[in-house]
């Protein structure tokens, strides 16, 4: 039985009035396994992972239950320490890489800034630190991909790179919210390739996405969301195999059925 | 009913010196598209797969080469003789938020292209585009509706209706499912094949995504740098590619099933 890195028990959220976006979700991430959170626009995918990286400000939404990290409830943590953990611990790549990124800055820059504000290094280790990760992502030319700029560089590199940036801090968790749903096939290939590696690394991967085709690639377990709840859930061949939601039935039927396969 | 022969345009990019270097977006394509056919091209992004489409829709004028619409080359036609053709060809866009007059209610959205082409009264305007729009699956009722008040889906079925709205003898989807949910681009892809058989039209499927391709079309161009690789008529099976690249797209789609991962991690 592999080891449990974090755990989310219950969890509830609400908008202040009233409205429950969330309702009672509970899973774990285990490390070296990827666990796949699949459901439609609106299913709350998003929002649980929002409210595992602590980004839901509490004058909005009304959170509940426990998510749990190292044995630690986090949100009963303070402040304080909860930006020990998210970005280092727990980091998130998002869905729009283009927009991940601060047009204004050159990719080093940005490289070497998150790398600062987590450990105390100089900047010349820092950059260092960029090229080798830069260059573990199978990214070319890691030294002119510093010194660019982000709209320079193409949607399925820029993605790299933040891969490449949440895995310079070692984290133990990465959440993938839709991160290859932008991209097209071949480079939604190259990256879930990435995600198989960090995975073989003992980092626990949640993958959300809602796409069967990325969950039957990459998942290990497998949720099923829908408006706020986890309808079905299991290991990925359960899910594929002995599927008895009737909602997860209607999203694989979803899928382009080739009339053979290669 | 459309044939393009030796199809080129080139652009000019400037590098950090000034200086201009060529690329060529598309060289010599060749293509026959016949009538009542169905069409898919695919390559990944940069491929130039939307240049030739806008030099197909005349949207922009070839570098060389000709594109002959029944016998008459379009290349070579001043706006107003084009003007009068436009209702036979139609595009349908990515983007359908942006495609849409966020000002215009859904009504006159859709009866933009109806007014320019056809002289009707304001009833059998009415009519037709209520017809149009239960054809897409939408209520009559959204007709009032302005676009920021309908989902993504469903402002693609209001970019389609509004396609359809002159009977066009062409439509062009550039990369009309992709960034939609994967139920909704079931749904809108199951509706284009139902109107087609309807309409009779010939679709240009346009993707990065060759098992969408393949669900629309029979027949498949693959591009790549400007140039088609390979072209299968009356395709039966994925399997029927042979090109190099083509494998290669074939390959980076994921599996149905996660039995068939082990299978793929081995190549």
């Amino acid at each position: 039985m592999s080891k449990k890195i974090l755990e989310v028990e219950n969890l509830r959220i609400n908008v202040l009035d009233g409205t429950p976006l969330v309702k009672g979700v509970s899973f774990r991430v285990c490390k070296g396994r990827v666990l796949g959170i699949i459901g439609e626009s609106g299913s709350g995918k998003t929002m649980t992972c929002k409210a595992i990286m602590q980004l839901l400000s509490k004058k909005n939404f009304d959170i509940s239950g426990k998510i749990e990290f190292k044995n630690r409830n986090m949100l009963d943590m303070k402040e304080k320490e909860i930006n020990k953990i998210i970005g280092k611990d727990i980091s998130m790549i998002m869905q729009n890489p283009m927009t991940a990124f601060n047009p204004m800055f050159k990719i080093g820059n940005q490289i070497i800034e998150t790398l600062m504000t987590h450990s105390n290094i100089t900047k010349k280790d820092a950059y260092d630190i960029g090229v080798k990760e830069l260059e573990k992502m199978n990214l070319d030319r890691a030294h002119e991909i510093m010194n660019s700029y982000p709209y320079s560089l193409s949607g399925g590199m820029l993605q790299r790179i933040m891969i490449a940036i949440s895995l310079m801090l070692t984290p133990s968790v990465i959440i993938a919210d839709e991160a290859t749903t932008a991209l097209d096939v071949k480079t939604q290939s190259l990256i879930l390739s990435e995600f198989e590696r960090i995975r073989d690394n003992d980092i626990g991967l949640i993958v959300v996405s809602h796409d069967f085709g990325v969950i039957a690639r990459i998942a290990d377990d497998v949720i099923v969301m829908k408006d706020g709840e986890i309808i079905e859930n299991g290991t990925v061949y359960d899910i594929f195999d002995n599927t008895k939601d009737d909602y997860t039935k209607e999203l694989l039927s979803a899928r382009l059925l080739r009339k053979e396969v290669s | 009913m459309l044939r393009t022969i030796n199809l080129g345009r080139d652009y000019y990019v400037k590098d950090k010196n000034g200086s201009k270097t060529k690329v060529e977006a598309v060289k010599n394509v060749c293509l026959t598209l016949n009538e009542n056919n169905s069409y898919s091209l695919v390559g990944e992004s940069g491929s130039g797969k939307s240049t030739l489409a806008k030099l197909i829709m005349s949207l922009e004028k070839p570098t060389t080469g000709e594109i002959y619409l029944d016998n008459k080359n379009i290349a070579l036609m001043r706006k107003k003789q084009l003007r009068i053709l436009r209702s036979d060809f139609q595009m349908v866009l990515q983007d359908s938020y942006s495609a849409l007059n966020p000002k215009m209610k859904i009504y006159d959205s859709i009866a933009e292209p109806i007014r320019n082409f056809e002289k009707l009264t304001l009833i059998q305007e009415k009519e037709t585009i209520e017809s149009l729009i239960t054809k897409v699956e939408l209520p009559v009722s959204s007709l009032k509706k302005y676009p920021y008040q309908l989902s993504g889906g469903q402002q693609k079925r209001v970019c389609i209706a509004r396609a359809i709205a002159t009977n066009p003898k062409f439509i062009v989807f550039d990369e009309a499912v992709s960034g939609l949910d994967v139920t909704v681009r079931k749904k809108i892809l199951d509706l284009l094949l139902k109107l087609r058989s309807d309409i009779k039209s010939t679709y240009l499927f346009i993707t990065h995504d060759i098992d969408v391709a393949f669900y629309m079309a029979d027949n498949i161009a693959v591009m790549k740098d400007g140039e088609i690789v390979e072209y299968i008529k009356n395709i039966k099976s994925l399997n029927g590619f042979k090109h190099e690249y083509s494998r290669m797209l074939i390959d980076s789609l994921p599996p149905l099933y996660p039995k068939q991962r082990d299978y793929q991690e081995a190549i």
